[in-house]
């Protein structure tokens, strides 16, 4: 198994995160051009890493695999890194208040006042983002999906708070919250 | 005398009192709002405002607010300590202070509230000796520091929470003046470790604050939202001070929420709950038995006094029900926060109407504040009187959700969205809820809780969901690890059957018959008649069986009703029978007695809805073989003679059927409509053979063809529906399953594949196609609209154009109502 070069795991580490996306999801998420992306899917495919089904792409375990083995080379360091795990910790205790502020917006039938501190927490965590980004500058595509989705929350656009099939700012935080699990060394079982 | 002077000439501060205030783009909504309840002598905490001049002055000074500002400001705080005896900044009696943003319009991204500013070490400790205690102290001092750092210096504050833990803990025990200074340089330091310049002088915090409302007004998300909405960026924000006050001071005081009606069902009644030395935050949580305001004995006569008093000065203001959080300090009444109240659907209709009667609000403005949504939800099924009347209560708790419901009781929220999924009516029982529950609740038909209020999650939930929801039936003991119940001494396994009607409380054995949609609710049918006449409309049903068709009519429908046969027929339980008929008949060699049979199946099927019409006029649709739905019943479909797919292509099917029809008519007037025609030779022939078995003729019109000739159908004097779907489908060239699934085309039209979703948008071509008919429909003549495939907003298009006539679902019938009695034609 060859390594993924820079671009091939930014694209299917999309894949990774996203489970099942189009390549126009894929290549809007994590800022590449559109053909790009597809060009990388498909030598993917054609390797036996990933599927295609109905125009979305689904990695295959031998996919999964090389994702995991980039992170583990290219962050590897960062898994020892105090400042780092560090941050992780900080990172769990705001997860915990963003998922609970979710499902009270949720049954508050996305009451504005709700809204307003779980749009706050956002903005706390693209805030501590930036901490990240001078070792792992990919993230600040987090910090700019996170943005868009909440200036369309702001425009009343209450979709992009929780849907599933929008970039709404749940999904970014899931993808994130995945994100630095596998950088830190920590995949969750999904 | 100079001082007053500059208040008036120059001031960029006032007080809240003043009547310029009022205009809410010079002072913001929030201090606008203030100023409107004070001039109605509605009692709040003394408050201040600093204008929108204010923010410019800052803008213009750099970012810094100037010496004059401030001057004003601290003015402005000596007149709030003279209203309430206590001094800013003082050790001994310390002024509280909450500062809020206020721009013109509310945006997203504006700084958002701090509460408590004021206290020091040395006042905190002052405080946790007065009569509400360490706690209270503790709490009030560390919500101000929490707030303080989260809102104006960006600290996260649960890891400043963290950071103090030991010193707080410290200040709990040992409540001296080292502890709580401790506590205080803790907070200090992590503050500066994370970067930002701090003070423990409550002056330099005010400042602070100040400016942090100011440059909030240029955060990325309000310059964002403001550019979205065309709002200028010189408008300005204002900032609202106001003096705090506590509910959990001493045993004169408390907090609650209060209604002016009863947002359940709209009553004219105070509603709502009131704890008695506390905080407005343990109401939600349920800790402490509230007093129930609805109770008017419950309540201290002063203080009912003012609440019936302030509730009609509101009512009068805002031309609505309000709600209203308030506090009591020390025996005085404090109102914080008023707005339009949140209600259900029942309560909305209920109060709209009751604001008309009340000439609060004109007909128009009640049909506006409905919205389609609401009368959907009240037009729902409720239990049958009979049933009711023989039902046994089981017990009864308090109704904090309207509607009924039956189903089995399941004792966990992942297993009642399992029954359900499975197809089961469930009622999910539950000691308490929580959002842990919520898939639960979604897929329940209705909720009941042993414990809790009028504001437990249970209630509040299940009223946003809009489900039942029954909360504190205090008789019912929920065993969780036996799966059992126990009422009164006899216990139930999960899966008992019981009934539920969530605005009594009251909770039945077993199953209740439910009755169809929009009966009982006087208040829907006002509205739902005021509608009418507004938009001239005659909104016709199509049931779907003889059952829905005789149900409706006894819930009062005087329009008219458009059946289709086949839906008749697979009501009834024939269509296997009949399908194979019809697939026989259209053979050469078919022999006489399926013609009989054919008769009879139809006969049997239409006589009980023509019967149960009584008064109200029946339109059958015949059965159409050509139709999308023949082709998915009828095996073999495509070996069918050619000619069978034509509108008279098989006389002798065509007579089976007419003559069924006309036996079950028995002598009644009932019409039959025939699809799929084009030319009028061909509608012509088919008014020949049913005047021949004593019937009348009609059409529904779904081809191009016959829409052009239209107007020599209208001149027949027949009544003719116009299937608008089926017209723009075929006009567009989609297959059928294509309309049934909008969404699709919602997608395809955002990807710009298509310029609109034509069935929600009526395409040019197709208006002009329309525009014989509808002026037809505007000289009176007896065309209508069939908007079963249609959403409303396009019915609503229709109507605009000058259609008066509708027919849809039974279900729909009152939510078309309303939506056109609100559409405005011109």
């Amino acid at each position: 198994m060859t390594a993924l070069s820079e671009n091939e795991f930014l694209v299917l580490n999309g894949a990774h995160l996203k489970k099942m996306a189009t390549a126009k999801e894929l290549a809007r998420a994590v800022g590449v051009g559109a053909a790009e992306a597809e060009a990388v899917l498909n030598a993917a495919a054609d390797k036996g890493q990933l599927m295609v089904a109905e125009g979305k792409y689904l990695l295959l375990p031998d996919g999964t695999n090389a994702v995991h083995e980039f992170y583990k080379t290219a962050y590897g360091a960062l898994r020892s890194n105090q400042s780092v795990l560090a941050w992780y910790e900080r990172f769990e205790t705001i997860n915990d208040q963003f998922i609970k502020q979710v499902s009270e917006w949720q049954s508050a039938d996305g009451d504005d006042r709700i809204q307003a501190r779980l749009i706050k927490t956002v903005e706390r965590l693209t805030k501590n983002i930036q901490e990240l980004t001078p070792l792992i500058p990919r993230y600040q595509a987090y910090v700019d999906r996170f943005g868009a989705s909440v200036a369309l929350v702001d425009q009343g656009e209450k979709d992009y708070v929780c849907k599933p099939t929008l970039d709404s700012v749940h999904n970014v935080w899931f993808e994130f919250h995945e994100d630095i699990l596998s950088v830190i060394g920590r995949p969750r079982d999904t | 005398m100079r001082m007053a002077a500059t208040m008036t000439n120059n001031a960029f501060v006032r007080e809240v009192t003043d009547s310029d205030v009022e205009d809410a783009l010079r002072f913001g909504g929030k201090a606008s709002g203030l100023a409107k309840m004070a001039r109605a002598g509605i009692p709040i905490p003394p408050a201040f405002v600093i204008g929108v001049q204010g923010f410019h002055q800052f803008r213009a000074n750099g970012g810094r607010i100037g010496e004059q500002l401030l001057v004003q400001v601290h003015n402005a705080i000596r007149g709030l300590e003279a209203q309430s005896g206590r001094l800013f900044g003082d050790k001994d009696r310390p002024l509280l202070i909450s500062i809020r943003s206020g721009a013109p319009v509310s945006m997203p991204g504006m700084m958002d509230t701090v509460l408590n500013l004021g206290l020091t070490s040395a006042s905190a400790l002052t405080l946790a000796g007065g009569p509400g205690g360490s706690d209270f102290a503790l709490d009030t001092w560390l919500r101000f520091w929490r707030m303080f750092a989260d809102i104006v210096l960006g600290i996260d504050p649960a890891e400043l929470m963290k950071a103090v833990k030991t010193p707080e803990a410290t200040a709990r025990k040992d409540l001296d003046q080292a502890s709580f200074d401790a506590l205080e340089r803790t907070i200090l330091a992590h503050i500066e470790r994370e970067g930002e310049p701090v003070s423990a002088d409550p002056t330099h915090q005010l400042h602070k604050t100040i400016e942090a409302v100011f440059r909030s007004w240029d955060s990325a998300r309000a310059k964002a939202y403001r550019k979205h909405h065309g709002i200028s960026d010189d408008l300005g924000t204002a900032v609202t001070i106001q003096t705090m006050v506590f509910g959990n001071a001493d045993e004169n005081s408390g907090s609650g929420v209060a209604f002016t009606r009863n947002p359940n069902d709209g009553r004219r009644a105070l509603y709502g709950e009131y704890l008695i030395g506390r905080q407005g935050e343990d109401l939600v949580s349920g800790t402490h038995t509230p007093i129930d305001l609805s109770d008017s004995k419950a309540l201290d006569p002063a203080l009912r006094e003012a609440f019936d008093k302030h509730s009609k000065t509101l009512e009068a203001l805002y031309c609505d029900a309000v709600d209203i959080e308030f506090t009591v300090e020390a025996g005085s009444l404090y109102f914080l926060q008023v707005r339009p109240a949140k209600r259900t659907a029942a309560a909305a209709i209920k109060i709209a109407e009751d604001l008309v009667e009340e000439g609060a609000i004109s007909r128009d403005a009640a049909l506006a504040r409905i919205t389609p949504d609401q009368v959907r939800k009240v037009s729902r099924p409720a239990f049958d009187d009979e049933d009711l009347a023989r039902a046994n209560l089981v017990t009864q708790g308090l109704g904090s959700s309207p509607g009924h419901a039956c189903g089995a009781a399941v004792l966990d929220a992942d297993r009642a969205a399992e029954r359900a999924l499975a197809g089961d009516n469930v009622i999910l029982l539950r000691p308490t809820t929580s959002p842990q529950d919520i898939r639960g609740m979604i897929a329940a038909n209705g909720i009941i809780t042993a414990r809790g209020g009028a504001l437990s999650h249970a209630a509040v939930v299940s009223r946003a969901l809009d489900r039942p929801c029954i909360v504190g039936c205090d008789a019912i003991d929920v065993d969780l690890n036996n799966k059992t119940f126990t009422i009164a001494g006899k216990t139930y396994p999960e899966g008992e059957q019981i009934s539920m009607d969530g605005s009594t409380g009251k909770v039945f054995a077993g199953v209740l018959k439910l009755k169809g949609a929009g009966a009982g609710l006087p208040a829907l049918k006002h509205l739902l008649g005021w509608a009418d006449e507004k938009s001239s409309a005659s909104v016709w049903v199509s049931p779907k069986s003889s059952e829905e068709l005789v149900e409706s009519v006894n819930a009062g429908v005087r329009t008219g009703n458009v059946v289709s046969i086949t839906d008749l027929i697979i009501a009834h339980g024939t269509i296997t029978k009949f399908v194979e008929l019809t697939a026989a008949i259209g053979r050469a060699d078919a022999p006489a007695s399926v013609a009989n049979t054919i008769r009879s199946i139809v006969h049997d099927a239409c006589s009980p809805a023509v019967a149960g019409a009584s008064e109200s006029p029946v339109w059958l649709r015949l059965p159409r073989v050509s139709s999308d739905r023949a082709r998915r019943l009828i095996d073999n479909w495509e070996e069918l003679p050619a000619g069978f797919f034509l509108p008279l292509g098989s006389s002798s099917y065509m007579q089976a059927i007419l003559d069924g029809i006309s036996a079950a008519a028995d002598r009644k007037e009932v019409g039959v409509l025939i699809g799929g025609v084009s030319s009028v030779a061909e509608f012509a022939a088919f008014q020949q053979k049913a005047k021949r078995v004593g019937l009348s003729a009609g059409m529904v019109i779904n081809n191009v063809m016959a829409l052009d000739n239209i107007l020599h159908f209208v001149d027949s004097g027949a009544p003719i529906w116009i299937d608008v779907a089926d017209i723009v489908r075929t006009v567009c060239g989609f297959p059928i399953e294509v309309q049934q699934s909008l969404d699709v085309l919602d997608q395809y039209a955002k990807e710009a594949l298509i310029p609109v979703n034509p069935f929600r948008t009526l395409p040019v071509y197709v208006s002009n196609l329309l525009a014989a008919a509808t002026s037809a429909a505007e000289r009176g003549m007896s065309v209508g609209v069939e908007g079963g495939g249609m959403p409303h907003e396009m019915l609503a298009k229709l109507h605009q154009m000058g259609f008066r006539r509708f027919s849809v679902p039974v279900g729909r019938r009152d939510e078309l109502r309303f939506v056109l009695g609100r559409s405005d034609k011109e």
